[in-house]
């Protein structure tokens, strides 16, 4: 495969840019609709491959990016994720070795030894809640294969990005070992298609000391390999600046957990897979700690004022996503916010445990490494997926009650067979102990055609009509 | 007992059923003995054995429906993990004294979490074995042995002794030199056996004392060897996929024309294949062999290593094509079996791939399915 098959990659960047220009004009004018804006205008000058991605665009998504709670905190989304673009593009024109990763491999260490870290769920996952096509036709391209549907199409549409010339073959794939059996043999399919190594590192099925000297064992061995196989090195100036960096996001993002208790919540919900995407990319750069930064910032403001994110004559119904946001529509977040005052307390794939990962120090390498390595012990999936439902359903019943949860939703990812076979011991858990009711509803984290988002939006209007009577 | 005791020991084996209608196991259980149950090929059967222990593989056999199961479990997970929730959930393992699961895949370890919360039974334990094969990693799955000795004695009031493993070593080394010796039987050009005889051989290993399946089976085998070997066949098949523990999709192939002469199933080859080191500490030889063995798929970067281990069997035995059976919803046989079968295909090797449900059921699209690639294999004989 060539190493120039980059279209999602600048698609992405192209889409980054558009997105800016066009909170910036709507700030500029004072627009909150995307419907009042010239977007003709906005691109007159656009080049045609601009056009024609602008076309492409979710216009739901665009639109609940445009609402003065949102653009904010999009417009430092796509300046951070936009930054990391071109330093994906840049570095594979410069020929600098690519690696593939899980997303909870995060990059710090690989961008320490001058590689490009690119996290294979979160490109396919950033596409289907852009485009109104999503990744669809790369998810019929692995399908079409043979492979089961049934796998997780946040893998399945890498691989069929691949498959159609949209991504690079990398120069390594880095994964551990776990959380699902969807990810790992699909990663294998890559290496083995792609014919760049695969470098696993075993993950424990506990979560207790023992699992993790083992665990910072496997990881130190698969950096080293990764030394070995590349014949580049850890840098370890580079190394901390990373660390200082993934510390002030750390900071920011326990203190936005703690303030998303108070009532009403003063974090919108449109905000959580832009931070899932910003994790996958931790310590990346300032830009990144900027975009959680003013997450921070207007969620306090918003609490010391007394703001709301829900309208001044709606009641405030909070909601815990048990599992995982659903990623193809985006403005479900806002519309719940509008239409049923219900805002987004937490999700699986976003809550940090400060408790358990606290700040990572930077005396040494082995500091460095031991920190990263309780962040990824303790990272989303890997806590509370890895191990016995104990951790998924003590975690989540703590946050309903921390959080004065008034219901949860299991939004179940169709690949998740672990999380599907736990869904009822966990609804009963949350029910028994934090005293509220779950809804549970089937969708494929970056495919629409699952459930599309007028279903989701139906089932979630009938569950807070039952909550509110 | 006394019924199949008048039977020919081949018959015998043939006949045997599971849970408590099984006379081995109801006799078992007369004596005051225990049962411990197991699901996945990488629990090591030879301690429970030296525990004075029936280890018993718990299928999911004659489970028609799901409903009570399918209240923890839901439709995207597969069925035979559900099937085997119902029965537990419906009392039919009540005869257990115990269960052992494995973090064999994603479903199969939740399954620990809910049976052990919702099915009364006296001793659950959850044995983990890493998911990448090395020296380094091997000491985990030693130490979660250890533990798993540990928690049966406590529980039991038991001793593992090193000389009751040794036993069990031989025991069980014999039962694996003797169903290799039937599996070299199918390989012939006329088979003695058929697959679906050899299956039910292997299902019965399953679920008796293996002193006395080892007993009956060298019988067997003296047996078989007297039989005229099979001519009447249209392609020689080799299966392989997701867990399987009934004869339904192998008796569909032979009824239209093939015959079964081969496997690289966690039933079969895969539970059977290598011996414990005779010599060594028993329960380190017992765990290395259970742990280095022709791998699952859900053992990471192993891939190229089952593949030609597929592609050996598949030549030593002959076959004319390979069948991959994949149970809707298992992702590790569902992706496995795509990446083998385009490999195998550039090997000239002609592969079907059928999805299926646990419980025998869709028998006209399968017997389709499979009518059509013997067809294909018949066209390819002809060229």
């Amino acid at each position: 495969m060539k190493k120039n098959a980059v279209e999602w990659f600048k698609r992405l960047r192209v889409t980054c840019s558009i997105i800016e220009r066009a909170i910036e004009e709507a700030m500029k004018r004072g627009i909150i609709n995307l419907s009042d804006l010239d977007v003709e205008g906005l691109l007159k000058d656009a080049d045609d491959y601009t056009k024609k991605v602008a076309q492409m665009l979710q216009p739901s998504t665009v639109d609940a990016a445009l609402k003065p709670k949102n653009r904010n905190i999009t417009l430092a989304f796509v300046k951070a994720y936009g930054e990391y673009l071109d330093f994906v593009l840049d570095g594979i024109e410069k020929g600098k070795k690519l690696v593939y990763h899980y997303f909870e491999s995060i990059p710090q260490v690989i961008l320490s030894m001058d590689m490009i870290p690119v996290c294979v769920e979160t490109i396919p996952v950033l596409v289907a809640a852009l485009y109104k096509d999503g990744c669809e036709e790369e998810i019929d391209a692995l399908e079409a294969e043979g492979f089961p549907a049934h796998l997780c199409s946040a893998q399945k549409g890498f691989v069929g990005a691949y498959l159609t010339e949209k991504v690079p073959a990398p120069d390594y794939f880095f994964k551990p070992s776990v959380p699902c059996d969807p990810s790992n043999m699909l990663f294998q399919y890559m290496s083995k298609i792609t014919g760049a190594p695969y470098i696993v590192f075993d993950v424990p099925y506990y979560t207790n000391e023992r699992a993790f000297r083992y665990y910072k064992e496997e990881l130190d061995e698969a950096y080293r390999k990764l030394q070995q196989m590349s014949g580049q090195s850890i840098d370890l100036e580079k190394l901390k600046r990373h660390i200082e960096l993934t510390n002030l996001q750390l900071d920011y993002i326990y203190k936005i957990q703690e303030l998303r208790k108070h009532k009403p919540c003063p974090d919108p919900g449109f905000h959580r897979p832009m931070d899932f995407a910003l994790y996958t990319i931790f310590g990346f750069s300032e830009k990144v700690v900027e975009y959680f930064r003013i997450v921070y910032e207007e969620a306090k403001r918003r609490v010391e004022k007394g703001e709301r994110i829900i309208p001044e004559d709606k009641e405030e119904i909070r909601t815990l996503w048990t599992w995982a946001f659903q990623g193809y529509d985006l403005s479900i977040y806002h519309w719940m916010e509008e239409e049923h005052g219900a805002t987004y307390l937490a999700c699986g794939l976003t809550i940090l445990p400060p408790e358990e990962i606290g700040f990572i120090e930077d005396h040494d390498l082995d500091s460095m490494l031991e920190g990263l390595a309780r962040l990824t012990f303790h990272y989303p999936m890997s806590r509370q997926v890895t191990s016995f439902a104990d951790i998924w359903i003590n975690d989540f019943v703590k946050i309903a009650k921390s959080h004065k949860a008034d219901c949860a939703i299991f939004s179940g990812h169709m690949a998740c067979k672990h999380g599907w076979a736990l869904n009822k011991l966990l609804s009963d858990a949350i029910r028994e102990e934090a005293g509220i009711p779950t809804l549970r509803f089937e969708m494929d984290i970056a495919d629409k055609r699952f459930t599309p988002p007028e279903e989701v939006k139906n089932m979630l209007s009938e569950f807070f009509e039952t909550i509110r009577h | 007992m006394e019924a199949l005791k008048k039977m020919a020991p081949l018959e015998e084996l043939l006949e045997v059923k599971t849970g408590l209608e099984n006379p081995y196991v109801r006799q078992w259980k007369e004596e005051g003995k225990r049962i411990i149950g197991y699901i996945c090929t990488y629990a090591p059967e030879e301690i429970i054995y030296a525990a004075g222990m029936l280890p018993y593989r718990a299928g999911a056999q004659g489970c028609k429906a799901t409903d009570k199961a399918d209240i923890f479990l839901h439709r995207f997970n597969c069925t035979y993990v559900r099937c085997l929730l119902q029965l537990g959930l419906e009392g039919k393992y009540d005869f257990l004294d115990g269960f052992c699961f494995l973090n064999g895949c994603e479903q199969l370890r939740r399954l620990y979490d809910i049976w052990h919360r919702k099915v009364p039974t006296k001793f659950v334990d959850m044995l983990t074995i890493p998911h990448v094969i090395s020296e380094r990693r091997f000491k985990w799955y030693l130490d979660d042995i250890k533990k798993f000795v540990e928690g049966l004695s406590s529980k039991f009031g038991v001793t593992v002794t090193k000389e009751k493993l040794r036993d069990a070593i031989k025991v069980y080394n014999e039962t694996r030199r003797l169903m290799q010796e039937l599996y070299d039987l199918r390989k012939k050009e006329n088979p003695p056996i058929t697959g679906s005889e050899a299956m039910k051989i292997a299902i019965a290993s399953f679920c008796m004392p293996k002193h006395i399946f080892n007993e009956i089976l060298r019988k067997a085998l003296d047996q078989i060897k007297e039989r005229e070997g099979i001519k009447e066949y249209r392609a020689r098949i080799m299966i392989c996929g997701s867990y399987m523990d009934d004869t339904f999709l192998i008796d569909l192939i032979e009824e239209t024309g093939g015959i079964v002469v081969a496997d690289n199933l966690c039933f079969g080859y895969r539970h059977f294949e290598g011996k414990v080191d005779e010599v060594g500490d028993p329960i380190e030889e017992i765990a290395r062999r259970y742990y280095w063995k022709n791998p699952c798929p859900r053992m990471q970067g192993e891939f190229d290593r089952r593949l030609s281990e597929t592609i050996r069997i598949a030549k030593e035995a002959k076959v004319d094509g390979v069948i991959f059976e994949r149970i809707a919803f298992c992702d590790n046989h569902g992706a496995e079996s795509v990446m083998e079968a385009k490999f195998l295909e550039k090997e000239g090797i002609p592969t079907l791939i059928l999805e299926r449900e646990y419980m025998p059921s869709d028998r006209g699209r399968l017997k389709t399915r499979i009518q059509a690639f013997i067809e294909r294999i018949e066209r390819r004989k002809r060229l």
